[in-house]
């Protein structure tokens, strides 16, 4: 750096911008020689920083969601339907999130044309005891997750997403109902989910407590922890650990290095 | 006048120099390519393949095209990978039917209709070209084309493919023929009436051919007269060769995917580019997908570029997110997708803003590279010509981040030397920055590089200042190492993408080969180490006796093809050469302890390299290893030559006659390359 300023001066020693080279010049060398002169104390530093920030990064890891594409294409010889959703109809989605706890889900959702001003999509969570194949009652009566989606938003036909309340709870064996709450809109305007033919690993889908073959179409959302800054710095501590190694705290010798 | 001359200052010289060489080659494409011959009878006939007469017939007949093997794998590998993602999804997997393949005796076919047109020219007469039109046509087929005169079969091309991308094929013959039989292989019966084939033989001048010529013309100039930049620095020598090939292999090649994997890196460096809102062109999709028309010639790269650009409207690309972060295996990609950014702000068709990404490359290549010869206390042209060797300048001119691998690892092993030379002098802690974080910018790509900076362990400890500061260097890189091997079993979770298959090692293994599977792989290591220790010997040492003879050939440009078995010994009997023989100022002379650790760790990267490969890419118990390439030992190159050099035998070459053989030699091999693979192939 010192060698390309020296030759920018040289280049420019008759014009007004040697005078400015020749300072930004001396302030560089000052800067170095503060820095070799303080060495010893500033790279333990900086490592000690950065073992913070590493041990700070671990503690505060970053939050973020993920979408996984279950269900929303249909293979060949499959067709996308509707399945109608009124006021006394109950869509239920029995799935498996496994240990992570679900944050929401994608649902495809038609309003069939209508426009609605009051009506409403409840959907809670239930843990799910009924196995496959089994017809029996779900005990609807202490959902782990009630949430609700309002019908006056969104297109016609649209993917909606449903945040779920309380997702930590939301794990494992799971239920998903779908109910459609009028509040007040005619009996003939009601919406509908769309769903295919399409069978998935631990899930199935019931209408009205029977099973349907296929399934409604889906997007999970789950949600996990980061660590972005982790690799950086845990691989910059060692880098520094390692640089520090070198410092002589001998203060006779500490300059050794330079000459 | 000679006098004059000489005194004239550089950049003049320079200057007459570039003007003189675009002037000569000019004058050779203008006289030996462009000009027109005697027996040139036809300048430009269309024929209509849909016309039966005497000059055209047709006939049709049902074929089983068996698959090559890469497509055959490129089936079961696609059948296996749905699997595993239906698996991940929770999804139930059905198999995709494809009406199409017919599966015989363990082989794959394609059913195919085979139309064969049969065409007569008026009059016998010499051909340059013939393009091969197929309009508004739905799906690519293949052709073949041959060229008969007097019933003799004079032209035979390879097996082409028109794509309906670009409607046209163009086939270059240079033969005089009265006669062409055109055979055209698809899975729908072709609409005959939307088929022409056209005799082209208008000349063009092709500005690519003067510009190879006259960048040889002042290649070959500073050779022979660049005396003093040869000696006091080498290193802009290098540069001026690395840049000038490099860019001359980016414009012979365009958007025509020749690297291995090279869609790959080239998307993950475009969606870089964009930061943290991806707008992805049609172009840029199907260059995703591996997808964009390929061209063989000047004509059809006029096609394809065209056909990029028209889809290149950002006003209907397809709009994706991506965390701003850049996770550490991407970083390597940041000169290239620099270069994509700044072209598109300069609103470059897509064809010029992927090459000049490409430059992006080649100029953080030539870069560290330079710094490296710059730095290096002794042996600068060996660095050179290691740095110019042509699989080096192939992948910094490409879309992969290879070039950055072996741009920092070059410095970092100069550098790791340069305190190996330094045998009596404290290591200061700029040096353990500087050379740490070479290898660590070097191995982030491909971590298994790491294990190289084990060297720096072996410095002694009159080197520090203490024995508690030598034992902590040391476990500091013993710790280094081991943190960045650890992440190629347990990637960092750093951004969402691929949440479940990060740290999952069940689903750890090459996706691109099928049964592969690492726990699997190394359950099997595990049962059998005799067997497994005797296939690794073998195949090291059977590579590198394949090598050494020449049966093997080392140099390539990727898929372009490679330079012959003959030219691989010759550069080896130069370089060793070059390492026994150098002259006192090129010597750098380790002592032997750092000789031997030298060998010990290329022996020991190999092995890692080697083992890798058959844990991530292998199928499980096979008795072969795959996946090996030559250019996976391109780092370990220079410690083996440093490991020759010695203070017993003295060379009378000068050291600028010594380094001009060593630049020369590699600057021939790659304009040689560039020549025969990439300018002929695709640019005639």
């Amino acid at each position: 750096m010192a060698i390309v300023i020296n030759r920018l001066e040289g280049l420019s020693v008759q014009t007004g911008i040697g005078v400015g080279v020749r300072v930004m010049k001396k302030n560089w060398l000052l800067f170095l020689e503060w820095i070799q002169k303080n060495i010893v104390y500033l790279l333990p530093i900086v490592t000690v920083g950065l073992i913070i920030l590493l041990i700070f990064s671990f503690v505060v890891p970053k939050k973020v969601i993920d979408t996984y594409k279950t269900n929303t294409t249909e293979e060949e010889n499959d067709k996308e339907y509707l399945i109608p959703l009124t006021e006394t109809d109950t869509i239920s989605y029995h799935m498996n999130t496994g240990t992570r706890p679900m944050m929401g889900i994608h649902i495809g959702l038609a309003k069939n044309g209508n426009t609605f001003t009051n009506g409403t999509i409840i959907c809670n969570i239930y843990a799910d005891e009924s196995k496959e194949n089994e017809s029996e009652h779900i005990a609807y009566s202490n959902p782990i997750s009630v949430n609700s989606y309002s019908l006056n938003q969104g297109e016609d036909v649209q993917y909606i997403y449903i945040p779920f309340q309380n997702y930590e709870q939301v794990k494992g064996d799971i239920c998903i109902v779908f109910n459609f709450r009028p509040d007040g809109e005619p009996k003939e305007a009601y919406p509908g989910i769309l769903a295919n033919g399409r069978e998935i690993k631990d899930a199935f889908t019931q209408v009205n407590e029977k099973r349907i073959s296929g399934n409604i179409k889906t997007m999970y959302i789950y949600t996990h922890n980061t660590y972005p800054l982790v690799y950086d710095l845990r691989i910059l501590v060692v880098l520094f650990i390692a640089a520090c190694m070198t410092l002589s705290y001998h203060k006779s010798r500490r300059f050794v290095h330079e000459k | 006048m000679k006098n004059r001359l000489c005194k004239l200052p550089l950049w003049i010289k320079m200057i007459v120099v570039v003007v003189l060489s675009f002037g000569i080659a000019y004058f050779v494409e203008m006289m030996f390519f462009d000009a027109k011959r005697a027996d040139e009878t036809i300048e430009l006939q269309a024929f209509p393949l849909a016309e039966q007469n005497a000059y055209s017939k047709t006939t049709q007949e049902d074929i089983l095209e068996p698959l090559t093997q890469n497509e055959q794998n490129s089936v079961e590998i696609n059948r296996e990978n749905a699997k595993i993602l239906a698996e991940l999804n929770g999804t139930i997997y059905e198999e995709e039917k494809d009406d199409t393949l017919v599966e015989k005796d363990g082989k794959m076919y394609r059913k195919k209709i085979n139309t064969i047109f049969t065409v007569t020219l008026p009059q016998a007469s010499y051909v340059r070209k013939i393009h091969l039109q197929y309009r508004d046509m739905e799906e690519a087929g293949s052709y073949q084309l041959q060229g008969i005169l007097d019933g003799a079969k004079v032209f035979e091309g390879d097996d082409g493919i028109i794509s309906e991308k670009i409607d046209v094929s163009v086939v270059t013959l240079n033969k005089c023929i009265d006669e062409i039989i055109y055979s055209y292989k698809s899975t729908e019966a072709p609409v005959i009436e939307n088929m022409q084939l056209t005799v082209v033989n208008i000349a063009a001048t092709n500005w690519l051919r003067v510009l190879f010529m006259a960048i040889s013309i002042i290649l070959g100039a500073i050779l022979l007269m660049a005396k003093m930049i040869f000696d006091k620095k080498p290193e802009l020598v290098f540069a001026i060769f690395s840049l000038t090939l490099g860019s001359l292999l980016i414009l012979c090649v365009g958007t025509n995917q020749i690297g291995f994997d090279e869609y790959a890196h080239a998307t993950r460096a475009y969606e870089i580019s964009f930061g943290s809102t991806i707008q992805t062109t049609e172009s840029a999709m199907r260059m995703k997908a591996n997808n964009l028309p390929i061209f063989h010639n000047t004509e059809e790269r006029h096609l394809v570029e065209e056909y990029e650009e028209i889809n290149n409207d950002f006003s209907w690309a397809n709009i994706t997110t991506q965390s701003r972060f850049i996770t550490y295996s991407d970083r390597s990609y940041l000169p290239i997708a620099f270069f994509i950014k700044i072209g598109r702000a300069l609103h470059m068709p897509f064809a010029w803003n992927m090459m000049f990404g490409k430059l992006g490359n080649l100029l953080a290549y030539t870069l560290l590279s330079y710094l490296a010869i710059k730095y290096a206390k002794s042996g600068k042209g060996i660095i050179a010509m290691l740095a110019l060797m042509p699989n080096a300048l192939f992948a910094a001119a490409g879309f992969t981040y290879d070039s950055i691998v072996n741009g920092f690892l070059l410095l970092a092993v100069v550098l790791t030397t340069n305190l190996m030379l330094e045998e009596e002098k404290k290591i200061t802690w700029i040096q353990v920055l500087l050379v740490l974080g070479a290898y660590v910018a070097g191995s982030t790509a491909k971590p298994i590089y790491i294990v190289m900076a084990l060297m720096l362990v072996f410095f002694s400890q009159k080197r520090f200042e203490n024995k508690v500061q030598t034992w902590g260097f040391r476990a500091a890189i013993v710790a280094l190492i081991g943190i960045m091997m650890y992440t190629i079993f347990f990637p960092p979770v750093s951004t969402s993408a691929n949440y479940e298959l990060v740290g999952n090692i069940a689903y750890a293994g090459d996706k691109r080969n099928q049964g592969t599977s690492v726990i699997g792989q190394l359950q099997y290591i595990l049962g059998n180490p005799l067997a497994f220790t005797k296939l690794l010997l073998s195949s090291m040492f059977g590579n590198l006796l394949a090598y050494t003879t020449g049966m093997q050939k080392l140099f390539n440009y990727g898929y372009l093809g490679e330079l012959s078995g003959v030219t691989t010994v010759i550069a080896e009997v130069i370089l060793v050469s070059a390492c026994l023989f150098a002259p006192k100022e090129e010597r750098p002379v380790i002592a032997v302890k750092y000789k031997v650790l030298n060998i010990i760790m290329i022996f020991g990267m190999s092995a890692l390299i080697w083992t890798s490969m058959y844990v991530s890419y292998t199928p499980v118990g096979s008795t072969t290893i795959e996946g090996v390439q030559a250019r996976y030992f391109m780092p370990l190159f220079l410690p083996f030559c440093y490991c020759l050099f010695h203070k017993r035998w003295n060379c009378r070459l000068t050291t600028v006659v010594y380094r001009k053989i060593l630049i020369g030699t590699f600057g021939f091999y790659n304009l040689y390359a560039i020549y025969t693979l990439a300018l002929k192939q695709l640019n005639f």
